[in-house]
């Protein structure tokens, strides 16, 4: 409530400048200087989670640093900080997935924060670009959900075991226009070459038990009232519903066990969320400063404890026992930035096989 | 099959509100290959006892009968579609979606589809629309809709027609001309036909049975020219036609007024009566031996007559239909005289 | 032509603002650059993509239409118990936006739901079934208004001539209200065709969902306007075609006294019918949804205060209802103007409806980036610096998305509105003395300001759900309802979902009794 006035002050001063400017008045409100003198940082997220709202508080509590946020889709956050160029006022980007990263560095939206070298060494070398223009902050790793009555998780050493006809119609997945599906099958790709992914989603596709839909947590409760028996689901929703407060969604959680197979022999595949430094960044050494407690041990632990998400850097201490106890993630090495470069190859390979 | 040759309405009541009713208490019959004329001023509950015949409004109290056959009253209330009413509505309701020809089938459900447009085409024929069977009814001018509406109100052979003021909208000229037109269409069909109206003339040439209402009742049911000329009240004698009236007291068998002494051998001693006279019942004259003086103060002509106001020595003026070929001119001294055949004694209210 | 009431101009003006970013990405299409991706789609999903479109916007608007007409009938002609409330009760359900309806369908007809005995509303069925039940409001209140001032003589005539009460319905009252029916069923339409979250969710991938995957997996933007531009195509043809159907049955009343509709009172059966079918498509299209979303709401409750949020919503939606009323006006006089540049103009203002709206946002993003150029450019001639105002955002650039995005409810009850005021009308008045202004004011305005009304809600309440336009353009730390419920919807939390999307539709309450009350009021007199 106390921000209301705040904002909508500031709504009226932007369209009130601009009824002003068009009569003719010539003086100007540099935003971007007052801004830095108000001590903020900018932010445009694609992101939209408790553990970011608090990080962005904790923030602003330890360094007296406002922060400003805009959510939307990666897509469009993109093409705003594109078409508003160096009038941006977008100090940090922070998408979902890597290959909206690669895209927007590729489109020039990002500079290089030397400042941050020696905090980056904390992050695996293939959760960050090698320049260091983008990094990830939390990780995801995809795997599967199943049912313990009816499947032998030995029968599922490696995902590559999914396109074997003995999963035919046993399988559970969301649809591929989904980012979480098209950077895996991206991944594969890198690991294994076009045709061996398209082999392999041709037969992840003869053996569904049904249409895709729903979210993933759909996929999961599929599992659970055994309309399914396997079902690829990122980890956090498994460990949403099973640290859930609603005994309903905790039963669901448990009745799935879940795990993190390597994809085509070359380790669990994982998406991460990242952050990069805008190239206009009208407020840089506010932004280097976020980035920085963004990976502080700090920062960190809210992304496991609050989305129960992992966190990128090495070595950081949380209290979530059940991802914890999803065991060691032996990840794919690939670096991120490979997903976003065969994004468009995989959405292709979906289109082909007729993954709806 | 005998086709019943009777419609009756007995104590038609349909209020809207408790206190006042749009319809009180209607006695009415129709009867096949007869055409009645409802005539009565706007507001008089007219309109409104047409759409309880046709089923479209529900009685309060009273009856409609076709027949033997209740069609409202008593719990029952028979669906319009029901009816075999044809209803000419005022503003024609033309259907503006679809062509006359269409519009004319529009009714004819039972038939089959080459059937049912032979028998709209021969209808709109009837109607000499025959040519503008796939005009729409924006193209159509008011004349032709309201025949195009007439026609389907016939093309189901209803046995009871029911037109709501058919000709208000047009001209005058067009007026006449499609009065002679719906006429015979209304006698070919046989039909017990009900028009509603609060045009005199429209009434008196076309109906066999006048009935006049004002206020929700009727207040008289006659042949055209018996209530011309007897109406049973001012009110009824000026719905059809301008009328003098003189109030004055029967003494003996006769009353006296300006204009001369009336025979009424039917009322009583010192009964107050009201004295209506058509305007056609005073006679001019410049013969001073019989008649009331008086002196022309105007002249106009009206319809085919002249109309002469002429002031009595009481200072009463009163209006004269003559002929044109009476030559009384403005100023001039005539003298007045009674057509009894003109005149309608009745006992004031 | 000097009977012209208004001068076309201003109004084609207002039409071809409403209309440029549809535009722009039209041009974004043709000029942007050329990949291998249309030929690809073409080659794969793109038959499925059409068929899953054209089985979904014909289930969508086929049940819109079974809902919306025959109940605005039922509600304009009789009187039943209930009848006051559901006058404005049936229009509640737009205030639900159509991905949550898919979310609160879907969690409880799937497998292991409260429903799952029920088939589960999934795929093309599904998805039309969701979108009927959310936006057959569109077809009701415009029906509404029509039935309410239509002569019932059309009915009755039918009636005398054989048709039952629905016969009579369906062969009389209906084409008369056809072109209402046929604007309501056009909104549903576009907004089908527009929608990602539903379709998505419900697997029942439509050629937006296509247009999505261009975008955001091969990142071409080109591809997405292509895509975007055979939606508009499908719009455009498919409302060209209902009006060259109906052109010559015009639907214009002949002149004439009109009887004022009575409602007919319904005997205690039939008046509980009546009440039981206007109840159904509220209970399935909002109480239920909501109460499964509520629902999950109490077993996990939010922490964050909606107040902000609910503040900023209503701050929109009002200011854009206003300004949208007045566009949709100016852009039904540009259709009546009957120049052929005035009716082009508002015929493109209204297809932007067809765009999904995360394209639309972009359309708006790529011209606010020119037109921010351009301002920096000429200050920086002027005064040696760039113009002071960033127009991204801001609320102007909210406000300005909104009214392209969402001219066409504007200017489809503006137009059904308009209709009314016929040319012997204005003159009358001009012959009585009354200059244009005094036309516009004394005679227009009281005529068409029901319709003008319907049009500003229809949009408050669109804006109220609007996503991707208001996620992008908005200034830093703006949040809306449907931004808060579709974040935790989207990131599959739909107990906290439930609770702004509550808010949505309890906000959109008032101002729809408001104007149901208004709109009442001004036909009694």
């Amino acid at each position: 409530m106390a921000r209301l006035p705040r904002n909508i002050a500031s709504v009226f001063v932007i369209g009130g400048a601009l009824a002003l400017s068009a009569c003719g008045d010539t003086s100007p409100v540099d935003d971007a200087t007052s801004a830095v003198d108000a001590g903020v940082v900018n932010i445009y997220t694609a992101r939209h989670y408790a553990s970011d709202y608090a990080v962005y508080d904790a923030f602003t509590t330890a360094t007296g640093i406002e922060v400003n946020y805009i959510e939307a889709g990666g897509d469009l956050l993109i093409e705003r900080v594109r078409q508003e160029a160096e009038r941006s006022p977008a100090d940090i980007v922070i998408t979902v997935d890597a290959g909206r990263l690669w895209r927007a560095d590729q489109a020039g939206l990002f500079q290089a924060a030397p400042e941050l070298a020696d905090t980056l060494q904390g992050i695996p070398a293939n959760l960050r670009h090698p320049d260091g223009a983008w990094f990830g902050f939390s990780t995801r790793v995809r795997g599967i959900a199943y049912a313990p009555d009816r499947v032998d998780p030995a029968d599922i050493s490696d995902f590559a075991d999914l396109a074997d006809p003995m999963w035919e119609g046993r399988i559970c997945v969301r649809s591929s226009g989904n980012v979480y599906n098209q950077s895996q099958l991206a991944a594969l790709i890198n690991t294994a070459g076009v045709e061996a992914a398209e082999a392999w989603a041709a037969g992840i596709v003869s053996n569904l038990a049904r249409a895709p839909q729903g979210g993933d947590t759909d996929q999961i409760r599929a599992v659970a009232a055994g309309e399914c028996d396997v079902a690829i689901v990122n980890h956090y929703y498994v460990g949403r519903l099973k640290n859930s407060d609603d005994p309903a969604n905790r039963d669901v959680g448990d009745a799935v066990d879940f795990i993190m197979p390597p994809v085509a022999g070359a380790g669990a595949h994982i998406n991460v969320s990242g952050a990069g430094l805008a190239a206009n960044a009208p407020n840089r050494e506010n932004a280097i400063a976020f980035l920085e407690f963004l990976l502080s041990p700090d920062g960190q632990r809210f992304f496991p404890e609050l989305t129960n998400e992992y966190p990128a850097v090495e070595g950081v201490t949380y209290d979530n026992a059940v991802i914890a106890g999803f065991g060691e993630i032996m990840a794919d090495p690939v670096n991120v930035t490979a997903l976003g470069e065969n994004a468009a190859e995989a959405q292709r390979i979906f289109d082909r096989v007729g993954w709806p | 099959m005998s086709r019943p040759d009777l419609l009756t309405i007995t104590g038609a009541r349909i209020a809207y509100s408790p206190d006042r009713a749009a319809v009180d208490g209607v006695d009415l019959s129709l009867k096949c290959g007869q055409v009645t004329a409802l005539l009565g001023p706007s507001g008089s509950g007219k309109s409104t006892l047409l759409r309880a015949i046709a089923g479209l409004e529900a009685l309060n109290a009273g009856d409609v009968k076709f027949g033997e056959e209740v069609w409202s009253g008593d719990g029952v209330h028979k669906a319009p579609e029901t009816r075999r009413c044809g209803v000419v509505f005022q503003d024609y309701a033309l259907f503006p979606h679809l062509s006359a020809l269409d519009n004319v089938a529009f009714g004819l459900r039972s038939l089959s589809r080459a059937d049912r447009r032979k028998r709209a085409q021969a209808q709109l024929d009837g109607v000499e629309l025959g040519d503008r069977a796939k005009a729409f009814p924006h193209e159509l001018s008011g004349g032709e809709q309201q025949r195009v509406a007439l026609a389907r109100a016939l093309a189901t052979n209803p046995d009871v027609m029911l037109l709501d003021e058919p000709f208000s909208g047009l001209d005058r000229r067009l007026r006449s001309a499609l009065r002679d037109t719906t006429a015979s269409a209304l006698k070919a069909s046989g039909a017990a036909t009900l028009i509603v109206t609060h045009d005199a003339d429209e009434a008196l040439s076309l109906a066999d049975t006048i009935a006049l209402m004002t206020e929700g009742r009727i207040i008289q049911v006659g042949a055209p020219d018996a209530l011309y000329l007897k109406p049973n009240s001012i009110a009824a004698a000026r719905l059809l036609g301008d009328a003098e009236v003189f109030s004055a007291t029967v003494s003996g068998h006769s009353v006296e007024i300006a204009l001369g002494l009336i025979d009424t051998p039917a009322l009583d001693q010192d009964t107050n009566v009201d004295v209506i006279i058509r305007p056609e019942g005073i006679g001019v004259s410049a013969d001073p031996s019989s008649g009331t003086a008086a002196v022309v103060t105007e002249r106009r002509l009206a319809g085919g007559h002249a109309r002469l106001s002429c002031q009595l020595d009481t200072g009463r003026v009163v209006q004269a239909r003559v002929n044109l070929t009476e030559r009384a001119s403005v100023g001039q001294q005539v003298w007045l005289t009674l057509d009894p055949h003109f005149v309608s004694v009745v006992a004031s209210e | 032509m000097t009977g012209q009431l208004a001068p076309s101009w201003p109004a084609a003006i207002a039409a071809l603002i409403c209309a440029a970013p549809l535009i722009t990405v039209a041009a974004l299409g043709v000029f942007g650059p050329w990949t291998d991706y249309m030929a690809h789609i073409a080659s794969t999903r793109l038959p499925a993509y059409l068929t899953n479109t054209a089985a979904v916007t014909a289930i969508a608007a086929l049940i819109a239409l079974l809902i919306g007409a025959p109940l605005a009938w039922i509600v304009a002609r009789f009187e039943f118990a209930g009848r006051g409330i559901m006058e404005w009760a049936l229009a509640l359900p737009l205030a639900v936006p159509a991905y949550a309806a898919a979310y609160a369908w879907y969690d409880l007809t799937q497998g292991a739901g409260p429903l799952g005995f029920l088939p589960t509303v999934r795929g093309p069925i599904g998805a039309g079934l969701i979108f009927a039940l959310t936006l057959y409001p569109y077809v009701y209140l415009l029906a509404r208004e029509a039935y309410a001032g239509q002569s019932s003589d059309a009915y009755d005539a039918a009636r005398t001539l054989g048709r039952g009460p629905f016969g009579a319905f369906l062969d009389a009252a209906l084409p008369l209200a056809r072109p209402a029916i046929a604007a309501g069923l056009a909104l549903v339409v576009m907004e089908t065709l527009a929608d990602y979250g539903a379709v998505a969710h419900l697997g029942a991938p439509t050629l937006s969902v296509g247009l999505i995957r261009a975008w955001s997996a091969e990142g071409s933007i080109a591809d997405a306007a292509r895509l975007a531009l055979i939606l508009v195509t499908i719009a455009f043809v498919l409302f060209a075609y209902e009006r060259a159907q109906r052109r010559r049955a015009r639907q214009s009343a002949a002149s004439g006294r009109r009887r004022p509709a009575q409602r007919v009172k319904l005997g205690f059966g039939p008046g509980l019918l009546a009440l039981l079918a206007c109840v159904t498509p509220v209970m399935l299209g909002l109480v239920i949804p909501l109460a499964r979303l509520g629902w999950r709401a109490l077993s996990s409750p939010t922490n964050r205060s909606m107040v902000e949020a609910a503040g900023n919503s209503l701050l929109l939606a009002a200011i854009s209802g206003l300004v949208a009323a007045a566009l949709g006006l100016a852009a039904a006089y540009a259709l009546r103007s009957g120049r052929r540049r005035a009716i082009l103009s508002a015929r493109l203002a209204g297809l932007g409806y067809a765009v999904p709206g995360s394209v639309a946002a972009l359309g708006v993003l790529i011209l606010l980036g020119l037109f921010q150029d351009g301002l920096d450019q000429v200050w920086t001639g002027l005064f040696g610096s760039a113009f002071p105002v960033l127009l991204s955002g801001g609320v102007v650039a909210l406000v300005f998305a909104y009214q392209s995005r969402f001219a066409a409810a504007a200017i489809g009850p503006a137009e059904a509105a308009l209709n009314r005021v016929t040319p012997t009308l204005d003159a009358a008045a001009r012959s009585l003395g009354a200059r244009s202004r005094e036309i516009a004011w004394r005679v227009h305005w009281p005529l068409v300001a029901s319709g003008a009304l319907l049009a500003g809600l229809l949009v408050f309440v669109e804006v109220l759900k609007e996503l991707p336009a208001t996620m992008i353009l908005r200034p830093f730390n703006f949040d809306t309802l449907a931004v808060t419920a579709h974040n935790y919807a989207s990131d599959e939390r739909l107990g906290e979902a439930a609770l702004p999307a509550l808010l949505i539709a309890l906000i959109a309450l008032p101002p729809m009794v408001w104007i149901a009350r208004r709109i009442t009021r001004s036909e009694q007199s």
